[in-house]
């Protein structure tokens, strides 16, 4: 018996290699011009984004400055920092609908903290945090364990949290000076430095909040892209099985994808609470479907055709620079969900029709 | 359509039909002719070509190259409508009823008779017609208002069949029917045989029991690699003579010669049970030695292998693995005491069709390729490249996506990701089937190298020629025990199918 090596598979390299040389340089105009294609379709939504630059930059010189353009991030931040957690509930194969809500009601659970429990951010932070983890993990007990669907289980947390936000106040919002439902007066303020996360910027130019978001996309597309953990995930969603049986934990996979969904969610609804200022029980009305149609046009970025947190990004950051530029040109406020769901629906069909021929 | 039922000649021809999947060739010019009124058997090793042979005749696919003849009528496309119209009829074992319907509504789909002049469904004649078969022919009483899923096996088969007969059919297509049914349900069966083939029925039955065709058939056709090999009288054939003929005996160098010494045991099983699979099976697993298992649908050698992984939990008995014992085993478990298992249905359960080859090549390897949780890509490609090249996968490159690859392709990718992972057992779930004669050299020769790493290798295959070529020993299990023990080296591939398929003479020699 022979002893055990490293490589589990001896090999011997191919030949091939001459003739593979000669065969593409027989096929080079088809081939470059398949290139060209391939490199245009990965490239389109970059393309468009710096036409959709240069374009608004001449209609309107003012678009360009610094400060308007930090607004534009500063904008989607929220809504690319929640895409991100649908990215990687999307790459489990699962969806979380719940996301919106977890935001709002997170929103909520900040002003609480501070209002009525009279906690300063140190607290509030990690509190905040926590409780969208456990949202999360409530989600992935109710799909993992009890095998609920994850639209219908992610859908019912999403009525769950509406309603629940509006117990601890009976239903009102909550800002300094609040009567609690039992006629007492909340003493506690918002700390102040909770309300730099959303309106301090860094050297009087990048708010803090884009500087989350960069990390935020950093770290994620650092996991989901380049190590076995981020592998794993894709290969729970593409198959299951095979995933369990090359020795995935998939279970524990699923649950991690629908916690990170629910503390994203959550740092989303703190960046909100520290631009308002006040607990507001309508907040994070359109967030849900704004992050979703982020997930889905980053299907088209780099021509992956599948959920990426770059892609993601790119795509909310896209919509954000296009309701802008339509703004500064005067175009009418209810344009804006026209504008968003055309950008969505030109984007799935460059990923699945003029994308599936090459791969 | 009327035809005269008991003109002589043949209800069925098929001449030199010629069938591609993929580049794959299914059948390579097979002729079948069944004459009217006698039941006509269809025998044939796992990709021979019967499945695609049926397929064929029930308008599923279309053939490549020959004729197909039915009543003497030359047909040039068939669809499965205009089968039905033709009077054959298929009874698969358990598919095609929907289980949400009633008995009476799966019986009548689409041919729902209605109350002369008006839109209404005809309640009472169905009742009265289905009631009159079942009774007739079965004996039995099955309301029509039973729902399908809360039927036995044995009674979908029976609904099946009342529906063909309520069509009164002229060829009947039976494909494995008691693959899933107890002795008592199969006797039952073949009483109703021999009984529609005495009313002028002409029946086609496939199965690889070759005591069913050896009880029930006028006579039998054996296909082999896609082509006919002979049409013989069951009058003066035996079921062994049948085996010898299933068995292609011209590849004899496709099997690599292994010089290993077994080392000490990696796997030891005693009395493993799950009940309704399998019961008292023992053996035990040396490094460096390939174990065959083997067996027919329903013998339980797949359930085996199922519950070696941690995919099923057996109701009794031991598994130690290098002599620790291993309780409640699932995959990850399984994994992580280095098993490994290629699982069959690779489309489904080996490859994630919309990652990339690449992607794929690497899943059950990528520890390996992993330092402090961050992927070392170079090295990652590197495999996935040498992967490619070793086993000759056909492909754009490893940034393809499986999908865009060939069904062959697909399993060779789920192979090579199976066996580039470091693993002390490996349980291979009919590793070849599907992939052509190349790659299963090929295929071959990893299993060999990695037995002699020093791996011990469970394959379980139904190709028994494939088994008895690169296996140490072979395990046979039939209806959920283990019937024979064979030393490779001292068996034939007769010798091993005439055990798997409870010939007569191996029962009685087991008692």
């Amino acid at each position: 018996m022979t002893a055990l090596t490293d490589d589990p598979i001896p090999v011997t390299r191919p030949v091939k290699e001459t003739a593979e040389r000669q065969d593409a340089a027989r096929r080079g105009g088809v081939a470059r011009r398949a290139d060209i294609a391939a490199g245009l379709r990965a490239s389109a939504v970059f393309l468009l984004l710096a036409a959709l630059l240069a374009g608004f930059t001449i209609a309107e010189p003012a678009f360009a400055n610094v400060g308007n353009l930090m607004s534009i991030l500063q904008g989607v931040s929220v809504v690319a920092i929640l895409g991100a957690g649908v990215t990687l509930t999307l790459a489990v194969g699962g969806f979380d609908l719940s996301i919106g809500a977890v935001a709002a009601s997170s929103v909520m659970a900040a002003s609480y903290a501070m209002i009525v429990l009279q906690l300063d951010v140190f607290a509030t932070v990690p509190l905040v945090l926590a409780f969208g983890a456990a949202v999360g993990l409530v989600n992935a007990l109710l799909i993992v364990r009890l095998k609920v669907p994850d639209l219908l289980a992610t859908l019912a947390m999403m009525f769950l949290l509406s309603g629940l936000q509006l117990l601890p106040t009976a239903g009102r919002s909550i800002s300094a000076g609040l009567v609690l439902p039992d006629g007492a007066k909340a003493m506690g303020v918002y700390d102040g430095r909770f309300l730099l996360i959303g309106r301090y910027s860094l050297s009087g130019v990048v708010p803090v909040s884009v500087v989350l978001m960069a990390v935020v996309a950093v770290s994620l597309s650092v996991l989901t892209e380049r190590t076995r953990i981020g592998r794993l995930l894709f290969a729970t969603g593409g198959n299951e099985v095979a995933a369990r049986l090359a020795g995935a934990p998939t279970l524990r996979l699923k649950t991690l994808a629908y916690v990170l969904s629910g503390m994203l969610a959550a740092l989303g609804g703190i960046i909100i609470a520290a631009r308002v200022g006040r607990g507001d029980v309508s907040s994070g009305g359109s967030l849900l479907m704004d992050a979703v149609a982020a997930a889905l046009i980053g299907f088209a970025v780099l021509n992956l055709r599948r959920p990426n947190v770059l892609g993601t990004i790119v795509g909310a950051v896209f919509v954000g620079v296009l309701l802008n530029g339509l703004t500064m040109l005067n175009a009418p406020y209810y344009t804006q969900d026209f504008v968003k769901g055309a950008v969505l629906v030109g984007a799935l069909a460059l990923t699945y029709g003029l994308g599936r021929r090459t791969r | 359509m009327t035809l005269p039922a008991h003109r002589p000649g043949a209800a069925l021809s098929f001449s030199a039909i010629v069938k591609h999947f993929d580049g794959a060739q299914a059948l390579a010019g097979a002729s079948l002719t069944v004459p009217r009124g006698t039941v006509h058997g269809l025998v044939g090793q796992n990709g021979a070509g019967k499945s695609t042979l049926i397929k064929l005749l029930a308008g599923l696919h279309q053939a490549d190259d020959g004729q197909i003849e039915i009543d003497g009528v030359e047909h040039r496309t068939l669809t499965p409508h205009l089968v039905e119209t033709l009077g054959i009829h298929f009874i698969h074992q358990d598919r095609l009823l929907v289980p949400t319907f009633t008995v009476g509504e799966a019986l009548f789909l689409g041919r729902e008779p209605r109350i002369a002049g008006t839109p209404f469904l005809d309640r009472r004649l169905m009742q009265r017609r289905a009631a009159d078969i079942l009774d007739d022919y079965f004996g039995i009483r099955i309301p029509n208002s039973a729902l399908i899923r809360d039927l036995s096996t044995a009674e979908r088969q029976i609904v099946q069949i009342t529906r063909a007969l309520l069509d009164q059919p002229k060829v009947l297509v039976f494909d494995e029917p008691t693959a899933a049914l107890v002795r008592r349900e199969a006797d039952i069966l073949f009483r109703l045989i021999r009984r529609l083939r005495d009313e002028g029925v002409t029946i086609l039955y496939v199965s690889h029991y070759l005591n069913e065709i050896e009880a029930l058939c006028d006579a039998v056709t054996v296909l082999r690699n896609g082509r006919d090999v002979a049409t013989l009288p069951l009058a003066q054939t035996s079921a062994s003579e049948i085996a010898g003929l299933m068995i292609a005996r011209d590849i004899g160098e496709m099997f690599p010669k292994r010089d290993v010494v077994p080392g000490h045991d990696i796997l030891k099983v005693h009395g493993l049970q799950l009940s309704g699979k399998y019961h008292d099976v023992s053996f035990s697993l040396r490094r460096g030695e390939v174990l065959g298992l083997t067996g027919l649908l329903g013998s339980g050698a797949k359930d085996v292998l199922r519950t070696l992984f941690g995919l099923d939990q057996a109701d009794g008995g031991t598994i130690e693995i290098d002599g620790q014992p291993a309780r409640r085993l699932d995959p990850v478990r399984a994994a992580q005491r280095e098993l490994a298992l290629v699982p069959e249905d690779r489309r489904r359960n080996g490859v994630a069709l919309d990652m990339t080859v690449g992607e794929n090549l690497t899943l059950s390897s990528l520890k390996q390729f992993t330092r402090f949780g961050f992927l070392e890509t170079a090295r990652e490609r590197g495999e996935a490249d040498r992967l490619i090249a070793r086993l000759e996968i056909k492909t754009a490159g490893r940034d393809a996506l499986v999908r865009t690859l060939s069904g062959g392709n697909q399993q060779k990718v789920a192979i090579a990701k199976w066996l580039s992972r470091h693993s002390q057992i490996y349980l291979l779930d009919e590793p070849t089937v599907g992939v052509d004669i190349g790659s299963k050299v090929e295929i071959y020769r990893l299993i060999g190298d990695l037995a002699e790493r020093g791996a011990g290798v469970i394959v379980l295959s139904s190709d028994l020629t494939e088994l008895v070529g690169i296996t140490d020993r072979i395990l046979v299990l039939f209806r959920g025990r283990v019937i024979r023990a064979f030393a490779s080296a001292e068996t034939t591939p007769e010798a091993v199918l005439a055990a798997s398929t409870g010939s007569s003479e191996v029962l009685r020699h087991v008692g």
